[in-house]
């Protein structure tokens, strides 16, 4: 406990003179006598035994009332244990819109530090909505900065409600722009919002794709989706440029709260593609994209000369890939004589040996080859070789009855091993080939090569800066909303008062004896 | 401390009255006879005077009853004594001062029955009666009296008496000089006072041929009333004490007041006082036979 104005304690030290004032002993009840002389024994024995009159009793209770109002005017405080804090961090892209210098982000745990400072908070766990499980420490540079560099890269995921820490305080500093955000903190047991938003213009990039045309192995199709996250009508320029020159430049005008896709061709190969929003708004990292274009590039891809000429063939067709002859390759087809180096490549073995058929009724594809390509009338219905017998980890893509005849081995990086004679005759001229080939491709490098597309996508939301609504916590705790130290006065005072009434009726009484009417025995 | 005048229905009633007065009336009367009291004689008022003997004069005394010739023999006022051959004076002398009144008054209600009972026995029985009030001074006087028509004075003068609350104590001394001749004294008191009033009872003694003396107490006036400490005041003084101790001192003041009363009747055993002690607790009619019982058997 402390006290606000300890200069009112001074007030104890009248005790001693109120014990002065009282040392000539009580005010005697007044009692009428005959004959002070059949009484005058006791009281000369009491005199002459140097007896001292006791001071009056109730000297104690006014102390008492005295030592109660000075301590009530000094306003004791009631130090409350301190609470245990989890500050929850909306760091979605809203958080970092510039507002009067500095972004939401910083102003909010600015604000946070300085309530939780104000409320004597010292446990204090610091948690981003983006990533729930991460956990820093109490709001300091160091916290600071590592949700500043995270922030605006992943969409928040606010955890269950039920999933919150029951032992603690939970507190959440957001900009109320972001739905999720908003209808979690309604269910969640959250008992102090701090809600930092002033600005409510934006317009951003929301996403940004890259894809080859089918048709233009040397073209590429981009879509641009902007959004205006603002209360206010928008018109910006949008700059899509590779490398140092503008490929295109377009004007674009959005009402609030709406969204616009644009389209553009722009020329393969890439190393890099800018999309651009002049001029920039409070909120400048959703004003440009930058899309890696690496994606786009052509697998290459080294065949074992071995190899049936209709492998070649497939790799030409294929729009990703391209047949090599270096040593750079990003894949390796071994037909039984291929080049083996140090590097980890993947690999798809093609089995070689003599031709056997099997029953292509008995084909059984596996859940794991979700890319296989549609059986076809010309399927091969013969085989070469034999596989080994598969691991436990392996995977088996496809079987003929027991027989499996193509396995994606474990490990890294991937193999793939099959029995499937791709150069039998009956597929000359065939497109079942580079399906089949295409199908091993996608699982030897884990990709599907044939729907390739590089892009940028930041949330049909992390434009909206607006926020959505006036926060509020459901649950408003007097154990971590009120002040840290808790004013304890009425106690004080209300004792005080019971022993001034308690005072004021003995001295009533008192009266009333000796001074109030008297009833006469005399009939 | 409650005091006020006594209304009639306070005053014992009229068959008490003769009741008692019919008991009385045989302890008078033989006691006349026998003792040194006047003699008492029925239905003879107005009867001559025989001469009995000299004494000095002592004011008060009817000139007319100087004995000139004694006088100028022994060169001092001497008067004529004279056997009361009809019926004897009797001065009832109530205590009026304040302490009679303390507390619940009952000791001034006790000894206002008292005084009515042994006026009205006296009347029956053919006295003169006198009542005299006394307190600081002489409060009020019925004068001498005879005869049932005189009993309404009495129970009149009785009944205006209103003892102050504080201030008057007792003067029996000023009682002395409204005596007059031959009389009789009955002196009810509490007789708290200096000496316990024995200075004063003993010149009543000597202008008296008998005097009785009815001391009147009430236990409840020794008791505190609930926890103290106390400021005790006399209300004749006006003098106070502390008093801390509430059973201590109630135990004291009770030992002071049984000492008072062994004092007063030693005192008037020696000086041939007819004494009795009375707790208003008992009846005023059991304690007035006691009394006079005892007074006839001394």
């Amino acid at each position: 406990m402390t006290l606000a104005t300890p200069a009112w304690l001074l007030g104890l030290l009248l005790v001693p003179v109120l014990w002065y004032l009282h040392r000539s002993g009580p005010i005697l009840r007044r009692h009428p006598v005959a004959s002070l002389d059949l009484w005058q024994d006791e009281s000369a024995r009491a005199a002459q035994a140097g007896e001292r009159r006791p001071p009056d009793p109730a000297w104690l209770r006014r102390a008492a009332i005295l030592s109660l109002l000075c301590i009530a005017l000094a306003e004791p405080q009631w130090q409350r244990p301190a609470a245990r804090v989890t500050l929850w961090v909306d760091d979605s892209l809203s958080m970092l819109t510039l507002e009067d210098g500095e972004t939401r982000l910083d102003r909010g745990l600015r604000l946070a530090q300085a309530a939780l400072r104000e409320s004597a908070v010292r446990d204090v766990i610091v948690r981003p909505l983006s990533n729930p499980t991460r956990a820093y420490g109490p709001v300091g540079t160091t916290t600071t900065q590592a949700l500043r560099s995270n922030a605006g890269t992943h969409e928040p995921r606010p955890p269950a409600p039920d999933a919150l820490a029951r032992g603690r305080a939970h507190w959440l500093v957001t900009d109320g722009a972001d739905d999720e955000v908003n209808s979690w903190l309604g269910n969640a047991n959250v008992e102090r919002v701090i809600q930092v938003a002033s600005t409510a213009r934006n317009v951003g990039i929301a996403r940004v794709t890259v894809r080859p045309q089918p048709a233009d192995q040397d073209a590429a199709a981009i879509q641009v989706l902007l959004r205006n996250g603002g209360s206010e009508p928008e018109s910006r320029i949008v700059e899509v440029s590779a490398g140092q020159g503008i490929l295109a430049s377009r004007p674009v005008a959005l009402g609030p709260g709406a969204s616009v896709t644009l389209q553009q061709v722009v020329p393969l190969p890439m190393q890099q593609l800018t999309v651009r929003l002049v001029p920039a708004d409070a909120l400048p990292q959703d004003d440009h994209a930058v899309v890696d274009g690496a994606p786009l590039t052509m697998i290459a891809v080294h065949v074992d000369p071995s190899c049936p000429v209709e492998v070649a063939r497939s790799i030409g067709a294929h729009p990703a890939l391209r047949v090599t002859t270096s040593r750079d390759a990003g894949l390796i087809v071994d037909c039984g004589s291929a080049w083996t180096g140090r590097v980890p490549v993947p690999r798809m073995v093609l089995r070689q040996g003599p031709p056997e058929q099997f029953d292509a009724s008995s084909l059984l594809w596996s859940q794991a080859a979700a890319g296989a390509p549609p059986l076809v009338a010309s399927f091969p219905l013969r085989t070469r070789g034999r596989l080994d017998a598969p691991h436990p980890a392996d995977a088996v893509l496809l079987a003929a009855g027991d027989v499996p005849l193509v396995i994606r081995r474990a490990g890294i990086p991937r193999t793939v091993e099959t029995t499937l004679d791709l150069g039998a005759a009956e597929l000359q001229g065939t497109d079942t080939v580079p399906l089949l080939f295409a199908f091993l491709a996608d699982a030897a490098l884990d990709a599907s090569l044939l729907d390739r597309s590089a892009g940028l996508a930041r949330g049909d939301n992390a434009s909206q800066v607006e926020p959505r609504a006036v926060l509020e916590a459901q649950r408003r705790s007097l154990d971590t909303t009120r002040d840290d130290e808790a004013p304890f006065v009425w106690p004080f005072v209300l004792l005080a008062v019971a022993l001034l009434a308690w005072d004021a009726l003995s001295l009533a009484r008192r009266l009333l004896r000796d001074h109030g009417p008297r009833a006469s025995t005399v009939a | 401390m409650a005091t006020g005048a006594l209304n009639p229905a306070a005053l014992p009633s009229h068959a008490e009255l003769r009741s008692f007065a019919r008991v009385a009336a045989h302890l008078l009367t033989e006691h006349a006879t026998q003792g040194l009291g006047p003699r008492t004689v029925r239905r003879r008022a107005g009867a001559g005077l025989q001469h009995l003997d000299h004494r000095d004069y002592a004011p008060g005394d009817e000139v007319r009853h100087i004995d000139w010739r004694q006088t100028a023999r022994r060169q001092r006022p001497v008067i004529r004594q004279f056997e009361a051959e009809t019926s004897g004076d009797w001065f009832l002398l109530l205590d009026a001062s304040s302490s009679m009144a303390t507390g619940s008054a009952r000791k001034w209600q006790a000894a206002v029955s008292a005084t009515t009972a042994m006026a009205f026995a006296l009347l029956e029985l053919g006295h003169r009666v006198a009542i005299v009030a006394f307190a600081s001074d002489v409060l009020a006087v019925c004068p001498p009296g005879r005869g049932a028509r005189h009993f309404p004075q009495v129970v009149r003068t009785l009944l205006a008496l209103r003892p102050a609350e504080s201030a008057a104590h007792s003067n029996l001394a000023a009682c002395a000089r409204r005596l007059r001749g031959t009389a009789s004294g009955f002196v009810v008191s509490d007789f708290l006072g200096p000496a316990d009033l024995r200075p004063s009872l003993a010149a009543l003694r000597e202008r008296c041929v008998q005097l009785h003396a009815l001391e009147v107490h009430a236990t409840a006036d020794l008791q505190l009333p609930g926890p103290g400490p106390f400021e005790l005041y006399d209300v004749e003084s006006g003098a106070t004490a502390n008093c801390s101790g509430r059973a201590a001192a109630e135990s004291a003041a009770r030992a002071a007041h049984a000492a008072l009363l062994l004092r007063l009747q030693r005192f008037s055993t020696r000086s041939g006082i007819a004494f009795t002690a009375w707790d208003v607790a008992q009846p005023w009619q059991r304690v007035l036979v006691d009394h006079l019982l005892r007074a006839h058997a001394a």
